[in-house]
């Protein structure tokens, strides 16, 4: 199947600029590792929604008067016909993607976006049809997910598919795919009382040559997480399920690789995918990664402080 | 051979509009464009595949207070042109 | 029916200020990034509703205007294309549709022809190879998709026009993108003009033509043009070379103003906008706070520019035979100079180029005749 065909009834009518009709005049700032963003032409119920899906990281403004280096996204209308209806029940949405040099074409469910890099500057637009300002925050965050994933590995950080949980004043990552246990494990370690930045989307950037892990709006089943400051990384886990809890740090090939994985967006990207695995690279030399076996309802900490023990 | 009976149609790539006196008619099959003088273009509006050359007839005498047999003959004149340049095509009889 | 007085109703048309053409941009969305779409997509401003639209398009059928035009951006890509589309054909609009093509096979071409069936679709060719034309375009393959487009928009029975902005990039390509047009049994005309964008940007202009590539570009056409008219035993005369299209292929009048713009045509973009022409972008008026009879009756800004089509006429007409190879534009001197009255480089140089492919068809020995 070619690009877009599973989700577009005209593949053919793709934009291949950032250029439609907008919604309305309103326009937020999202303030985010990488940013800040400045999205543009939504109505003020699709506004309001992704105040409250962002609540803490985003504000209203008036573009005008937004910081000159924000990345801007237009979020623009479609109509619903050009999209493909079908039955999601049992269907795992996922964003299909074309790169070039200079651009990333996404295309999903009710939504078509565009990353283009023009006069060395990001900006980016998402066609949508969904009038429903639930529906229309939903798409909009799925493409800023990939817009934050670009801009992340940009400034030399890294956007993951990772749990990440603040435990004795670190963090904790655990990567993985969907279904590997990052919301149980969370959800465990939040029972106990550990703060949890993100059961599913984590930035990891450098301060000072070590990693931290920065906030973000973007979680799984759990709550959205509270705007905090970036907090060291202690380590960073491969989840994986198993009978019994252990711990077994990863070769550094084996962690790159494992992270990868990990990386959405940017690791499909032919054309940047050399600069994510420096930067995994890096990672991997500064910070104990692991393939952590956890049973779901246990904790991982003992399985961790046995591992540092014997190292 | 039309009569007073005949039902006329505009042929479905006919586009035109009325700059009066005149009216100015694009015959999209052609492709051809054509100038219409007055009473021809008002007869373009008048048709409208359900009335006859009679009624066509009767509405225009009294649009244009002009004896009948006046207008008769021009209709049956104009008609049998646009019939020709295929701007009107007879209708179907229902 | 009368004898044909077209010429005269046009003179009418223009003479009376009475609206004949509209363009309307639907969107600025495009499938294509072409390097020198005059597009502003930095333009803001609320898009004109379908039913906005449709209201749009009835005050202009009971004002008889019998062209309509439907470009962007890319037309197709509007949500409501078709209900517009069905709508201007329902009204008795004269439907000319500008679309790249890259889109217009199977089911929208189909729907095109059967919903829309448009007097005419224009589509835009930018070279004879891959190379050259998605070298503009930006998107690759869609030079092998036109093409293919081409053929199957034909078959289906869509009346289509080709036609091509004469670049630095193709002028190396004239002959050969006649030669594939004339393969696809489809006219193709040029505009030896690239135009800045319409929000001033001059970036366009670093593709410009040449002065060889002009004078490739009249020497084949005025080849062609005789060729033409031998063969269809037509007596030779000048071909219209380097000419712009005039308004719904009707023969410019004679009259006081230099062109339609203003006076029976208009142009209009997403958001409501009106311009005296496409290429002329002052602005007139807007849709969403004045009917389009209101705009008309008494913009300020037509108003103006039906004033100045007066002067150019007088300025053009001064100059004598040259003033006609100026195929001078007040939008693009405007654009250029901040003057419409402006003689700008770019008309002048047409001039020239003009007057010396004449002068050497004249003196040739091998000129071709009846």
């Amino acid at each position: 199947m070619s690009f877009g065909e599973r989700y577009l009834a005209h593949p053919a009518l793709f934009p291949a600029r950032l250029a439609g009709d907008a919604w309305g005049e309103e326009s937020l700032l999202l303030e985010l590792p990488g940013g800040p963003y400045l999205f543009t032409g939504m109505n003020d119920g699709q506004a309001a929604a992704l105040e409250r899906r962002w609540a803490g990281f985003v504000r209203r403004v008036d573009p005008a008067q937004a910081p000159a280096a924000a990345f801007e996204s237009r979020t623009l209308r479609v109509g619903a016909e050009e999209f493909r209806h079908f039955d999601l029940r049992g269907f795992e949405l996922t964003l299909e993607a074309t790169h070039a040099a200079d651009a990333v074409c996404l295309v999903g469910y009710e939504v078509m976006a565009r990353l283009e890099w023009r006069r060395d500057a990001l900006r980016g637009a998402v066609w949508t049809s969904a009038a429903d300002p639930e529906t229309f925050a939903g798409a909009v965050e799925n493409y800023c997910r990939a817009l934050v994933a670009y801009r992340l590995a940009e400034t030399g950080a890294v956007l993951l598919h990772a749990a990440a949980v603040v435990h004795d004043g670190a963090a904790y990552l655990f990567c993985g795919p969907s279904g590997a246990g990052k919301s149980t494990l969370s959800r465990r370690c939040a029972e106990e009382g550990d703060a949890v930045l993100s059961d599913d989307l984590n930035a990891v950037a450098f301060a000072d040559g070590r990693p931290v892990a920065l906030p973000l709006p973007f979680c799984g089943d759990l709550r959205s997480p509270e705007r905090r400051a970036p907090v060291p990384v202690a380590a960073v886990c491969r989840l994986r399920q198993a009978p019994v809890d252990l711990a077994e740090p990863l070769a550094p090939g084996a962690a790159i690789a494992a992270l990868a994985a990990c990386a959405p967006y940017v690791n499909q990207d032919p054309h940047r995918a050399d600069g994510l695995l420096a930067q995994l690279e890096r990672l991997v030399e500064c910070c104990p990664t692991l393939m952590l076996s956890f049973t779901r309802t246990s904790l991982p900490w003992p399985a961790l402080g046995a591992a540092k023990a014997g190292a | 051979m039309i009569g007073l009976d005949t039902v006329l149609r505009r042929r479905p790539d006919v586009r035109y509009r009325h700059i009066p006196p005149e009216t100015v008619l694009i015959r999209q099959a052609g492709p051809e464009v054509m100038v219409l003088n007055g009473i021809a273009g008002r007869l373009l509006d008048l048709v409208d595949g359900h009335t006859s050359i009679a009624g066509l007839i009767a509405a225009l005498a009294a649009e244009y207070d002009a004896p009948r047999e006046t207008v008769e003959r021009d209709v049956l004149e104009f008609a049998a042109e646009l019939l020709a340049a295929e701007v009107v095509s007879e209708a179907e009889p229902r | 029916m009368s004898a044909p007085t077209l010429r005269s109703l046009v003179e009418r048309s223009w003479r009376d200020n009475l609206l004949f053409s509209v363009l309307v941009e639907l969107t600025y969305r495009c499938n294509l990034d072409c390097f020198f779409c005059y597009n502003d997509l930095g333009l803001k401003g609320q898009p004109l509703t379908t039913e906005q639209y449709l209201g749009f398009f009835a005050d202009l059928r009971d004002l008889q205007v019998l062209n309509l035009t439907l470009s962007g951006g890319e037309p197709l890509a509007h949500p409501d294309f078709f209900r517009l589309g069905a709508a201007a054909r329902e009204l008795g609009f004269v439907v000319r549709v500008k679309s790249n093509g890259h889109a217009l096979n199977g089911t929208l071409a189909r729907r095109l022809r059967e919903e829309v069936d448009p007097y005419q679709v224009e589509v835009s060719l930018h070279g004879a190879t891959a190379a050259t034309h998605d070298r503009q375009t930006r998107v690759a393959g869609s030079f092998e998709r036109l093409v293919t487009n081409l053929a199957e928009m034909k078959a289906l029975g869509l009346r289509i026009k080709v036609n091509s902005t004469l670049t630095a990039w193709n002028e190396n390509e004239i002959g050969e993108m006649f030669a594939l047009t004339d393969r696809l049994g489809l006219p193709l005309q040029f505009d030896p003009e690239v135009t800045l964008r319409d929000d001033g940007d001059r970036e366009p202009l670093s593709i410009t033509p040449s002065r060889d590539g002009v004078l490739r570009l009249f020497r084949l056409e005025f080849e062609r043009g005789e060729a033409a008219a031998a063969a269809a035993g037509a007596p030779v005369s000048e071909p219209a070379v380097g000419l712009r299209q005039a308004d719904a292929e009707l023969p410019p009048p004679a009259t006081g103003k230099h062109c339609g713009a203003g006076s029976s045509g208009i142009a209009v973009d997403p958001y409501g906008n009106v311009y005296p022409c496409v290429q002329w972008r002052r602005p007139a008026g807007n849709l969403h706070q004045r009917s389009i009879r209101e705009i008309w009756a008494d913009s300020r800004g037509l108003a103006d520019v039906r004033e100045l089509e007066l002067e150019i006429k007088h300025r053009i007409d001064a100059l004598g035979p040259e003033g006609a190879l100026l195929n001078f534009c007040p939008g693009t001197a405007e654009a250029t100079t901040g003057d419409p009255l402006a003689i700008y480089s770019g008309a002048k140089q047409r001039a020239e180029l003009l007057q010396q492919v004449m002068d050497e068809r004249r003196r040739s020995p091998l000129r071709v005749l009846r």
